[in-house]
């Protein structure tokens, strides 16, 4: 037996300074692979601890990733990572990778539009960024939200300008066989909303998330996303104490 | 449809989710992680261990704290490598001080699987 999905994951450490790791694996297909990573580091700049990553070239074969984060980093990091990749000779492929690429946001840029043919809602986007190494605050610059704003259209907007920031955007289609619905969510004036959503099941339900942010902090910045029953999906922020 | 709860403002949010439903043979487990103690590492229980060859975690994470103490939201979600199926999510955060919580969910491939043959047969019909 094969499985639809296989999945290599691992942990990198990351010396002060260091901008980019090669990181060999399992050759996999680009077009049916896409890359989850996240890094975490000790105090100094933000963009110490945030990563993106790409396959090393594109095609049926390739056997390389590159992680990568910006500038002159200031202290150690560790990531992870998981290559999650679709079984392109299953009866069905479990998903394919629509489109994957790298926008440069300048200083001053909040959005900017990506041309996907016939991108879809149900086409599930997720980001990564690395951003100035300078930069010792302002976290909500680094966050990205990428949604389809038109037939072709995929708009990537960020909360707060002021550092170049360069955001990578991964669009998966998944195949009918995986049951997808698409919602915004807005937290305006609270730190705890409700989405109602279609009801799934939630034993094999996930939630892929992509948001920006418009106040600089810790909080302000970092929303966690929970699926409460099959209809709800919260949205939950902290402050100074646990609110929740 | 959107419902608001009346919590401190401390900013706004703009986002997007997707309800990603996989197939009866896939086990999505999903839960809150907490680290209390504020520190560098820990774990949340699964209930059925993964296997790492075919699951991956997606997760988002609140923080608590206004200042700008960066980067100690960021948080990494793993299974240990060397514990193969693993019956725990491990989070890493080397950043320590501050409260967070990990929405976490973990998706077990492992039991969806098709034959060669059928496969093959497929192929060769198209």
């Amino acid at each position: 037996m094969s499985n639809y999905i296989t999945v290599q994951e691992a942990r990198t450490t990351w010396a002060s300074g260091d901008v980019s790791k090669t990181v060999s694996i399992e050759a996999v297909n680009t077009d049916y692979s896409f890359i989850i990573v996240k890094g975490t580091a000790p105090n100094g700049n933000q963009s110490n601890a945030d990563f993106t990553a790409k396959f090393n070239g594109t095609g049926a074969s390739i056997d390389e990733i590159i992680i990568e984060r910006y500038g002159s980093p200031n202290n150690t990091a560790t990531t992870q990572y998981f290559v999650v990749s679709a079984n392109a000779d299953a009866p069905i492929i479990a998903f394919e990778t629509i489109a994957t690429d790298e926008v440069v946001f300048g200083s001053i840029d909040t959005s900017k539009n990506e041309t996907i043919t016939g991108l879809l809602d149900t086409d599930v986007v997720f980001t990564q960024s690395r951003c100035n190494a300078s930069l010792t605050d302002n976290r909500e610059r680094t966050l990205f939200q990428g949604y389809r704003s038109g037939a072709d259209t995929l708009t990537l907007e960020r909360g707060g300008s002021g550092t170049e920031v360069i955001c990578r955007y991964w669009v998966i289609r998944f195949s009918s066989d995986i049951t997808v619905a698409k919602y915004d969510f807005t937290m305006t004036g609270s730190n705890d909303i409700d989405v109602t959503v279609t009801s799934v099941d939630v034993t094999r339900t996930a939630l892929f998330v992509n948001y920006e942010a418009s106040a600089n902090g810790l909080a302000q910045g970092s929303p966690y996303l929970q699926l409460e029953t099959d209809t709800n999906v919260s949205s939950k922020r902290e402050t100074t104490n646990w609110q929740h | 449809m959107s419902v608001q709860k009346g919590r401190q403002l401390t900013g706004n949010i703009d986002g997007n989710f997707w309800t990603v439903e996989f197939p009866s043979e896939v086990v999505v487990e999903h839960d809150l992680a907490l680290d209390a103690a504020k520190g560098y590492d820990w774990h949340d229980a699964l209930t059925t261990p993964a296997a790492s060859a075919n699951s991956f975690i997606v997760s988002t994470n609140g923080c608590t704290g206004t200042g700008t103490a960066f980067p100690r939201p960021n948080i990494i979600a793993y299974y240990d490598e060397d514990v193969v199926p693993d019956d725990q999510i491990h989070f890493e955060a080397d950043y320590s001080g501050q409260e967070r919580k990990t929405a976490w969910f973990s998706v077990d491939t492992s039991l969806w699987v098709f034959s060669e043959a059928s496969a093959g047969q497929l192929m060769n019909w198209a």
